[in-house]
């Protein structure tokens, strides 16, 4: 049964990701220079905290030992403590999960249909002045680093312009339930959202734009040409289909680079999500935070590869599982 | 790039440099790479911070100053050039050996096939599962902000692209004629490999190493953004962490590295697709 | 035309749309809130918990939750806090405070004198800080409830000093014993009071989220009268830049404790001259300094850190002027020449030895101590951490290039503040075999805070912070005897000759003393004591709506 084939291909895939993670992880805090308790309990700890978090990371035990203690917790969602917020590290991941799923998601919903609608626009005049503009212009975009974008994207809307606010995800005194609220959080994800979305946008444009043009010659093509269908319908149905096939193996780096671009868009724009929350982490020298957020950003990028290949195979009906 | 007149495709141009977009591409990295290596040449102290000049901080690009200068009085040019050159080496050092490290395990996978090529795979597909940017954050966070770390988290964190990409590449070419009769003249399993596949299979991997040179570039760039790199070592990115708390008033300070960043990444990418049409004309 | 193309005279439309727009105004900003004050603060406090956390960001929220006994007038004398009284005997060694009657926790419990003894034995004494080094100092012996509103705290050795109630760890900010007595030490660290303390201060907790912001509501039952703003919101805003936009554009009310940096200087003067402002600058009473270490490992690695000539040279390298200049774009930081600092106005000795910049003098007395230059002029490389968060980056790149002018080659360690204080600070060992380092250090408004860092008993293996070891006898006696002196006089005169010999040997060459400013919307008013540098000991009590 397919079905059975492609739990047992995702299980393939899931499990060793989870023990990679872990093995990482584990090593990495043990290979760290210092006492890995001093580490995790981090820069306010008194010595009996540190003790105390010796005792837990059972670092008298043998290596396997810890490596099994450690992969049984993580399995159950205990991401340990900790110990700059004074609490559980889910409990601070998961709020934090939910801002950044929406501004990455909205991001990555307006990259698909800008970048693929002007990959298609693109396409539809090659060569003309437009297209050469466009072509030119997602290299260098492409290129721009997310700091500097979002930085220019203050500068001129924000601060010159006035159109926008600066940063964060609500205004002062503003939260979910309240009068307003949609519309503040409207204001306030314009430019996050933007500055996120544009790396991503000029990748599909160009994607979609070389593989439209790869239509064109296509045999099939010239063969519904030569039955007289109309040019255009055909030319729009099969290259929009062989468009979007393409599109979707790029979302696999299109997540990536929202990953990536979460943690500096949201530093930059003060967005209160977990890219942000990783990098105070480092700032705060809080590890298990880091740890966990680690794992949680490799879910992610596991679930966007299954969700590209159960994508892929609906769109295209030779790919069988 | 106009659509072709007729149904029946024209041979493709096969030369490297096809447009002057990529002629500029490669010029631009000329260039650069022309630049750092004399770097001595052109400026002899990058951290000369002109101590006797009064009011020198923050000048707009002038006749003296081309590029103006940073908060501190430094050239902005003067450590443009000196951060290239430090930039551009840690990115070059990290793809090459994330190309070689790659391309290792890769061609072995696909040669030796089998259980060795399961378990290998395994391993790589699950690398590719992790989130690139923040292990090497991890890396940074834990082992400490200098360049050798940042190359180490580079490299131990792009390698398994390289490694599909080249399993693949030895698998077709383990099929073809030279090979079989490499195997019938007695070849051991090493010179084929080696000797005979590896040389044939280079194409994609210096595309990759080009394409993730640029990556790497914005990866140090990021890195310096947050303000983990190290502080008393000028690159591209430390510059633009030091424009942040004054590029309101003094923006060349933040658009130069910037746009010097853009450019370098832009160029790797043009370079890294040439090399790929070039080679691969109608697109794996 | 098909439905995907867009024709030329749409396209120049929407250009002409997006130039019409901004003139047309931009979308509406948000205005202050009535009966709310709201601060953005760079401090980003984890937690609320007096007990568990004493980081600055902690102290400078939970200040205005909690209380002590006294707390410091704007001239850092000591005043009724919720004691309304108190009568010292005659040795000093007993003191005994009455406290008010009226006071209750934020849950309603009457406060009584069970909650001080109850604190001053579990939380202050309970654990290993500066509060506990000292009372045993002074030979505590015990403090006790004489009845529901009396406390009395007797010593043996050393006679009160009414500002340890006020300044040492945890002594201000007493807790709930009726909340509080049956919870473990270990459980304290996860206790609900990180996020929902209850306290006695005129603010109570609305809401808190870790790290980003506070919403306190006033206190209507506070005994010294409600506040007179119905909240107060504490948002950290880590980037002075965005802090100055928010303020700007109106979302924040004030600036609280604006630390300098490289962009400060421009930007300030636009910040005065704002419609509506007020802009308080003053002195932080802390010290950056270049510290020699002088522990054994060091001296045996290092052994012209003994030199005096050698740590002379150093101080002739450096340009305070331009330094201060250079690294902080121009801000009014106050250059020190001392190691006290000038907030101890009394105390402050201002004919110590300086030391001017001058190169040659610098390289001559190197080659007097045979510290020779190599061929490339080299004559030492040094390693140097410092903290990367405190002490910015730009002091360091400057210095490391004024110090290479003379030859000295620096190899600067950042570390973030956290690891420099537990592999360097607090660390037994101090700073190890390292020879220098960069370090802010607040002495504390009082003098005896000194002792603290320069008196050879208070080394980092016993709780002090002397972590460079340095030991002096002549030193060590002066300081013992000022904390002793009764006649002020002589107190001074002791202090002044501890200075003078610290700058003398060139202990330590003092750099510059931290500056700060706070910006206020004139629409609020307030009182002098929240806007001193007091900011640990003053919370936001006195402030109201002109």
């Amino acid at each position: 049964m397919a079905t059975t084939r492609y739990l047992r291909s995702v299980l393939l895939l899931l499990l060793p990701t989870l023990l990679l993670v872990t093995i990482i992880n584990f090593v990495l805090v043990r290979m760290a220079p210092g006492d890995p308790a001093v580490l995790i309990a981090g820069p306010d700890a008194t010595l009996a905290q540190v003790e105390q978090i010796r005792e837990s990371l059972g670092l008298n035990g043998s290596i396997i030992d810890q490596l099994l203690a450690y992969f049984g917790k993580l399995i159950v969602g205990d991401f340990g403590y900790s110990y700059t917020f004074k609490q559980p590290v889910m409990d601070i991941l998961l709020p934090k999960m939910g801002n950044t799923l929406l501004l990455s998601g909205i991001a990555f919903i307006f990259s698909l249909v800008v970048g693929v609608g002007l990959g298609i626009l693109s396409a539809t005049r090659p060569g003309g002045i437009a297209d050469r503009i466009g072509v030119a212009t997602s290299v260098i975009i492409y290129a721009m680093p997310s700091f500097l974008i979002g930085v220019l994207a203050i500068m001129i809307f924000a601060v010159y312009w006035r159109w926008f606010p600066t940063e964060g995800m609500f205004s002062l005194g503003m939260k979910w339930g309240k009068e307003g609220a949609f519309g503040d959080l409207v204001r306030h994800i314009v430019l996050p959202a933007a500055t996120l979305a544009l790396p991503n946008i000029a990748l599909f444009a160009r994607m979609t734009r070389s593989s439209m043009l790869e239509v064109i010659k296509q045999d099939y093509i010239v063969l519904a040409r030569s039955k007289g269908l109309n040019e255009r319908a055909v030319y729009i149905r099969h290259g929009f289909r062989n468009a979007l096939m393409s599109v979707v193996t790029l979302i696999g780096l299109a997540v990536s680079n929202l990953l990536m671009g979460s943690a500096i868009v949201e530093t930059v724009f003060s967005w209160p999500g977990m890219g942000k929350l990783m990098y105070d982490a480092v700032t705060l020298r809080d590890y298990n935070i880091l740890l966990g957020g680690f794992i949680v950003f490799s879910l992610v990028q596991l679930l966007s590869s299954l969700i590209t290949d159960i994508v892929y195979t609906r769109l295209d009906p030779r790919v069988r599982y | 790039m106009s659509a072709p007149s007729s149904p029946t495709m024209k041979a493709p141009r096969r030369r490297l440099i096809a447009n002057p977009i990529d002629a500029a591409a490669v010029l631009v990295l000329a260039g650069m790479a022309l630049v750092a290596i004399c770097a001595p040449m052109f400026v002899a102290d990058p951290n000369n911070m002109n101590f006797g000049v009064a009011g020198v901080s923050l000048q707009p690009p002038s006749g003296q100053f081309w590029l103006g200068t940073d908060p501190l009085g430094r050239d902005i040019l003067g450590q443009l050039i000196w951060g290239g050159r430090v930039s551009l080496t840690t990115a070059l050092v990290a793809s090459i050996s994330s190309a070689l490290i790659g391309s290792l395990i890769g061609a072995v996978a696909g040669f030796v096939g089998g259980k060795v090529d399961l378990l290998l795979m395994r391993f790589v597909d699950a690398s590719l599962m992790i989130p690139r940017f923040f292990l090497i954050l991890l890396i940074v966070a834990i082992f400490g902000p200098s360049i050798v770390n940042v190359i180490v988290a580079i490299a131990l964190t792009t390698w398994p692209e390289t490694a599909r990409l080249l399993r693949a590449e030895v698998l077709s070419q383990k099929q073809r004629d030279y090979v079989r009769s490499a195997r019938v003249a007695g070849a051991g399993p090493f010179r084929i490999l080696f000797g005979e596949i590896m040389p044939n299979c280079l194409h994609p991997v210096i595309v990759k190493a080009s394409l993730l040179t640029g990556s790497a570039i914005l990866t140090e760039a990021s890195l310096g953004f947050l303000g983990l790199t190290d502080p008393t070592l000028i690159t591209w990115g430390r510059m633009v962490k030091e424009a942040l708390p004054v590029f309101n008033y003094a923006p060349w300070t933040l658009l130069a590295p910037g746009a010097v960043i853009s450019i370098t990444i832009a160029a790797f990418n043009i370079l890294g697709d040439a090399i790929n049409n070039r080679f691969n004309p109608k697109g794996h | 035309m098909t439905k995907f193309e867009i024709s030329r005279r749409q396209l120049l439309g929407m250009l002409g749309a997006a130039t019409v727009l901004p003139l047309v105004g931009s979308l509406p900003v948000q205005a202050a809130i009535p009966g709310t004050l709201v601060i953005a603060t760079p401090y980003s406090a984890k937690s609320l918990f007096p007990a568990v956390d004493q980081s600055s960001a902690g102290k400078a929220m939970f200040v205005n939750i909690f209380e002590g006994l006294v707390r410091f007038d704007v001239g850092y004398n000591v005043i009724p806090g919720m004691a309304e009284s108190w009568e010292r005997s005659a040795d000093g060694l007993t003191v005994t405070f009455k406290l008010a009657q009226n006071i209750k926790w934020h849950d309603g419990t009457p406060f009584t004198a069970a909650d001080v003894v109850w604190h001053f034995e579990r939380i202050v004494l309970g654990r290993e800080s500066r509060a506990k080094t000292i009372f045993n100092k002074a030979g505590f012996v015990g403090v006790t409830a004489k009845d529901d509103y009396t406390v009395e705290f007797i010593a043996t050795d050393v006679p009160w000093d009414m500002s340890w109630f006020v300044t040492l760890p945890y002594a201000s900010t007493i807790l709930p014993k009726h909340l509080l007595e049956n919870v473990s030490e270990e459980d304290l660290q996860t206790h609900e009071f990180n996020t929902a303390p209850i306290g006695t201060g005129p603010w109570k907790v609305s809401e808190f989220q870790a790290g980003e912001l506070l919403i306190l509501d006033a206190n209507a039952d506070y005994y010294r009268g409600a506040p007179q703003m119905d909240q107060l919101i504490l948002r950290t805003i880590a980037q002075p830049q965005s802090a100055m936009l928010a303020y700007e554009a109106g979302e924040v009310d004030a600036l609280h404790e604006w630390y300098a940096n490289i962009g400060l200087a421009s930007q300030i003067e636009r910040i005065k001259a704002l419609p509506d402002t007020e802009v308080i600058e003053y002195t932080y009473y802390n010290l950056v300094r270049l510290i020699f270490n002088y522990r054994e490992e060091a001296v045996a690695k290092y052994p012209w850190l003994t030199d005096v000539r050698v740590r002379r040279a150093f101080a002739h390298a450096i340009d305070k002027d331009t330094l201060i200049e250079r690294a902080f774009g121009g801000a009014p930081i106050p250059r020190a020449d001392g190691l006290f600092t000038k907030t101890n106005v009394a105390n402050y000795n201002d004919q110590v030895a300086v030391y001017e910049y001058d190169v040659e003098k610098s390289k001559a007395l190197f080659e007097e101590a045979g510290i020779t230059a190599d061929a490339n002029g080299v004559r030492l490389t040094l390693p140097m951490p410092y903290t990367s968060g405190e002490t910015p980056d730009t002091l360091i790149q400057v210095l490391a290039q004024m110090l290479a002018q003379v030859g000295v080659i620096i190899q600067a360690e950042p570390l973030e503040s956290g690891a420099y204080s537990s592999k360097y600070w607090l660390s037994p060992t101090g700073w190890g075999d390292i020879p220098l380092t960069v370090f802010s250090l607040t002495p504390g408004a009082m003098p005896e805070g000194i002792s603290n860092i320069y008196h050879s008993d208070f080394t980092p293996d016993k709780g002090g912070r002397n972590a460079s070891f340095y030991k002096n006898e002549e030193v060590d006696a002066l300081l013992d005897g000022a904390l002793v002196e009764a006649d002020a006089e002589k107190q001074i005169e002791m202090y002044k000759k501890v200075q003078a010999i610290l700058m003398d040997e060139v202990v330590a060459v003092p750099l510059y003393q931290s500056y700060l400013a706070q910006v206020w919307n004139t629409r609020i008013g307030h009182d002098e004591a929240v806007s001193r540098p007091t900011h640990f000991f003053t919370p936001f009590y006195q402030v109201w709506e002109k």
